[in-house]
Formats: C-alpha cells, structure tokens, sequence
C-alpha cells in the first residue's frame, strides 16, 4: 500500500535521556498505551485496572515536533519495554545512573520494562565506567505513519558512529480504565518536594500492606497533653495541630511507622485542606512509585472525596522549557482500600 | 619432556585467558617452539564457538625453553578456572591490572612457569617472585594439574573447515559492539550479520515487538585475496548475511579484552569467522581465531 500521506508523527530530539526517564518511571508494566496529540504524547500503562500511570511528555522535550492529526484517534499500543531498550542501545539512557534508588527496594521482584534480566546488565559495569567523563549523547527521530504502521525510532550517538534503526509494532490499543480525576471534588492537595516524598517511602517498613493517609486542616484544638511528653515535643504537637499536617501511617509486623509532615514553608509548597481526611492504600501500589520520584523534583498529590488519590510527580525542568510549560510529568492515579472497623 | 619460560606479559596471558573463559570451563594449549596455540574446540563450549589461536612465544614469554620427542611440541589441557585464579594472583602481584601499585605488588617481579610432575599428576608451576614494599624477597608458586593430550587426541582436533568467506570487514571496536550487542540480547536470541563491499555492516535483531537494526558505515574492508581464481566479484552493494547466535556473539566479544583490532569474515549461512589481532595487525604479535556458526533461520 503506497500511501503517500505525510507521516503522523514526526519527533526529533538530540538527547534521548529525559524521554527515556519519564519512560522508565511508569515502566511498571512491558505494554502500554500511547496517545499523540497537539500537545505531545501521553504513555499509559495499567495494572490490573486499579493502578494507572501516565506519563505526559510535552513537545517542549523534543527539538521538533510535527502531529499531522489523522481521522482516527492517534492511539496504538507497543512494548515499552522494546522502546527503552532500544532508546538505550547506545547504553546512554540507561538506568545505571539510578544506583541505589533502583536497587533498594529489590523486595519488589518485578523485572521492570526496559531492564535486563538480573545479572545481565552487570556485565555492562565495565564499560559503563570507562565512558564515565566523555559525555555522549543519543539523538533520535520518531515516525509513525498512522494506523498499521510501525512506529519506527532512527537513533544515533554521533555524527561518525553506528545508527540504529528500531521499528516497534504497533497494537490496537487495550481498552483502559483511566478514570478521570474530579478536580472539583477534592478534599486535598498539596505539593512537595519530591525528595520528601520518597524518603518517607522508603523509611516504610516492607511488612506493611496498607498505608494511611492522614491530613489535618490547619487551626485545630490542640491535641490532650500526655503525660511522658516532653516541653518540645508538646510544641511541636501544637504547632502542628495550629498549621495543619500531612501524616504517612504504616503498620508492619513490628510496630507502626508514623511520619508527619507539618504544614511549613519549608516542607510544603501548597496544602489545601478543608477538613480531616484519612484514606488507606495498597502498599504494593505505592512501591511502584520509587521509580518514577527518582530524580524528580515535586510531587502533587490530590484526593477526591471518594479517597480516590492522584500523585503526579514532576520532572526537573530542562533548558527552554517556556514559562508554566512542564518538563514531562508522571501521573499515578489508585482508589482507597476499603476502611477497616 | 620439558617445558620452562618466564611470562614476560603476564597481563596479555591474563586476558587471553578470560576471553576464552567466558567460552568454556577448559581449552587445550599447544606449545611449540615459536608459537603457543590456545585451542577451544566446538564440543567444549555450548554455543559451538570454536578457537583457534596462535601467539608467537615471544609476545608473551621470555627464556622460553621446550624440549619434546614430537617435534618439540607439547599439547596439554588445563581447567581455565584454575588459571585464571594464578593469572590473577600473578597479574597483581606483577601490578599491572591496576596502574596504581596495590599493596599486594611487589617489585622488580618475574613470573616463571615450569612443566613439573607430582606424583603420576603432571602440573604446571608457576612461580612469582619479587621484592616486597619492605624489599624482603618473596616468592609465590601456584600449581595447577594439567593434562598431557596424547597424539590421538592431538589428531582428532581438527580446525573447522570454512568455504571461502564472501567478505571480510574490518568491525568497529568491540567494546562498542558488545555493548550494543548484549543490549540486543534482551530483544532477540539471534542475530544477522550483514557487510558489502562498501563497509557497511548491519546488526538485525527480530522479535514479535520490534524489529532494531544497527548500522555501521564506512568501516575497511581489507584487500582480501579472495578473488585469486578470476571469479567476477560482487557487486559493492551486495549484503553478505549470516545469523548468529546472540549468547555465542557476545562470548566471542569477551575478547575486546585482548584489545587488538578485530576483522569479521561473513560466509553465508555457514559461520561467522572473527580474528583478534594481538598488537598491530601488521607486525601482529598473535591473533585469535573465532568460528561462530551459524544458525539457520526460515526467512
């Protein structure tokens, strides 16, 4: 079929690594869902229908960015576990970078998409060394011709070097969940320092199945005075019942583990909360964060009425990123765990 | 029967040796007079890679004395496991595996190594000596049981017999190679191998998700001697393909240790043949001979 048409999508970058990052963070599962459109591309990826995660990659990531919209939606589905290891074919997006943040929580068996089977990579270490200092970059180019087509990316790392030519199958997309998050039905929202965040994830013990979240409006009576408190940690409880506070709440199999986040300049960006809010989550679920708050720099987190929660983790901006545009933002969307009696 | 040398490069026989570890547990090593042939027979690896090698006495050894009622040859079998761990002691104690001395270095070292025999056992020792950092001498002697192949051993490994290869190209450095290669591996089990006479050369790997293919351009085609027998040569643009396999690829790539400038030669749907240079590849000091077969494939 001879179809002269210009192509959909044409995408062009000089360095692959931001791409490959967003990528990578949602990469919980090896297939996903991609959308094109005016304002870039959106890669969803589902977990058995009750966790969502989007990642939202502006055009602003890429050097040029040309979407000839087709009569049918611009949505197809491939391995995304195939793309990140074909972005890293040169070994310059690579996750070594990550180092502990990947390798801490190994609990979490799961072999994530555009990872090597354990062991394999280690291989690499050699070589991933001896290129430290040289900084070398892979450019790409994105085509995609429209439905039927393959979605076909032309990487290179220099003008003299090899090029790679990947061409990724494209599928009817799986029909997706993506429930729509009610920005008018929210109790909270509150933005942070991701870094915040992701050590308060990784302080929780591994036994836990739930994690609560608890938060309290500001100008609240202040909590009863115990009896073994001390001077300070009285203040502290009345400032924070004074400024309100965010609580992370876990129960493993040797205790509870409670952290709280007062409601202070230097911890919170914003915290709106009209009233106490208390919902409980799948532990397994928050795990698959860790990836995704790597090298980011805020979080945004939302609960609508029905507890259902929406966290999206926002990249650092990279350069001639235009005023209020994002440099790519990772979005995970899960319903409350039924309440305990 | 007597063997005794000193190892003049004790890091070159060090990588020697790994590269060919990464293919099997043992390999044969033939002595002579002026070379030292390091054999991996197919039935030895699981991939069916072969080596075939030859290093001339003097880029690895000095005062190198042999002394045998065949030829003066001796063919001997050894567990690179076992020699790995000397090479290794041997290798730091030398102190060339990192630039800077570690404090296990000694100075003004030399590694010699004998054919001894204990008992019926005949070993290969190896001894190191040196000075320490507070210039006592010391001396450390590994031995490792080897075995003495018989002539009708020695006359049943043969080098394979290749047809004549389609072409000969000269690959990109083999750090580089390897690294995409073993990224390939994650996405396919085989992959094709493609050069023409214009020096581009492809890597294809295929899977149910995604087809990836890695080109190189305007590498060196050597001047073969191919075409001797007044064939009409190819056109320039022709494609020479042969699949491989990925596992038995990157074993062959282990060898980017050894460094030297590497040629591939492509006879299709046969095997895929790679020599290693030692050194320069005009005044080489050895090179190192791969057989990678192939592995035939419906399209």
């Amino acid at each position: 079929m001879a179809n002269q048409n210009i192509p959909v999508l044409v995408a062009e970058t000089n360095d692959v690594r931001p791409l490959a990052r967003l990528l990578r963070g949602i990469g919980l599962k090896h297939n996903a869902v991609m959308e094109i459109s005016e304002s870039g591309l959106a890669v969803t990826v589902e977990e058995v229908r009750t966790l969502c995660a989007i990642a939202w990659i502006p055009t602003g990531l890429f050097s040029s960015f040309t979407f000839n919209p087709p009569s049918t939606p611009a949505t197809f589905e491939l391995s995304l576990d195939a793309l990140l290891q074909c972005l890293n074919i040169f070994g310059n997006a690579g996750s070594s970078s990550a180092g502990s943040a990947s390798s801490a929580p190994s609990r979490n068996k799961r072999r994530w998409a555009g990872e090597g089977e354990v062991g394999v990579d280690e291989e690499n270490e050699e070589y991933t060394v001896s290129r430290k200092g040289k900084e070398k970059r892979t450019g790409m180019r994105m085509e995609w011709g429209g439905p039927g087509y393959d979605l076909s990316v032309l990487l290179s790392d220099d003008a003299r070097g090899p090029t790679t030519t990947c061409e990724l199958r494209t599928l009817e997309p799986e029909e997706l969940m993506n429930a729509q998050f009610d920005q008018d039905d929210m109790v909270l929202y509150l933005i942070m320092k991701s870094e915040w965040f992701r050590d308060a994830l990784f302080d929780l013990p591994p036994s836990c199945t739930r994690i609560t979240l608890l938060a309290t409006p500001p100008r609240q009576a202040h909590p009863p005075k115990e009896p073994t408190a001390t001077i300070s940690s009285e203040g502290r409880h009345n400032h924070r019942a004074d400024v309100g506070q965010f609580k992370i709440l876990a129960e493993g199999d040797f205790g509870v583990t409670e952290l709280d986040y007062p409601n202070d300049k230097e911890v919170m960006d914003k915290f709106d909360c009209a009233e106490q809010v208390k919902f409980s989550y799948n532990s397994t679920h928050f795990a698959l964060l860790h990836r995704a708050l790597h090298q980011s720099v805020k979080i945004c987190l939302q609960i609508e009425r029905s507890g259902f929660l929406c966290i999206q983790v926002m990249m650092p901006l990279t350069e001639n990123v235009e005023i209020g545009g994002h440099s790519g933002i990772l979005e995970f969307k899960m319903h409350a765990l039924e309440e305990l009696d | 029967m007597r063997f005794r040398t000193a190892i003049s490069n004790v890091g070159l026989l060090h990588k020697i040796s790994r590269s060919l570890a990464a293919l099997a547990r043992s390999c044969v090593i033939r002595l002579s007079p002026e070379q030292v042939h390091f054999i991996v027979p197919g039935n030895e690896s699981s991939t069916g890679v072969q080596v075939w090698s030859q290093v001339k006495v003097t880029t690895l050894f000095d005062s190198y004395k042999i002394e045998s009622n065949a030829n003066n040859e001796i063919w001997l079998e050894l567990h690179l496991d076992s020699l790995l761990k000397v090479l290794r002691s041997a290798d730091s104690s030398v102190g060339s595996i990192n630039e800077t001395r570690n404090t296990a270095s000694l100075t003004d070292s030399e590694v010699t190594l004998k054919l001894n025999k204990k008992g019926t056992q005949p070993i290969w020792a190896f001894e190191i000596r040196g000075y320490t950092a507070s210039r006592k001498l010391m001396s450390i002697t590994h031995e490792i049981p080897v075995k003495i192949l018989s002539p009708k051993r020695q006359s049943e490994l043969n080098e394979p017999l290749c047809p004549q290869p389609d072409i000969h190209v000269v690959l990109p450095t083999l750090l580089e190679l390897r690294n995409i290669v073993s990224r390939l591996s994650h996405i396919a089990d085989d992959v094709k191998v493609s050069a023409n006479h214009e020096g581009k050369l492809e890597l294809t790997a295929k899977s149910s998700r995604v087809n990836l293919t890695t080109t190189w351009k305007e590498l060196q085609i050597p001047n073969s001697l191919a075409n001797e027998d007044d064939q009409p040569s190819p056109p320039e643009d022709q494609m020479f393909t042969v699949s491989v396999a990925i596992k038995g690829f990157l074993k062959f790539l282990t060898s980017h240790l050894v460094g030297g400038t590497a040629i591939a030669c492509i006879c299709e749907d046969h095997c895929l043949i790679a020599y290693v240079y030692i050194g320069a590849l005009n005044e080489a000091g050895g090179v190192l001979t791969f057989f990678i077969p192939a592995k035939m494939t419906d399209d």
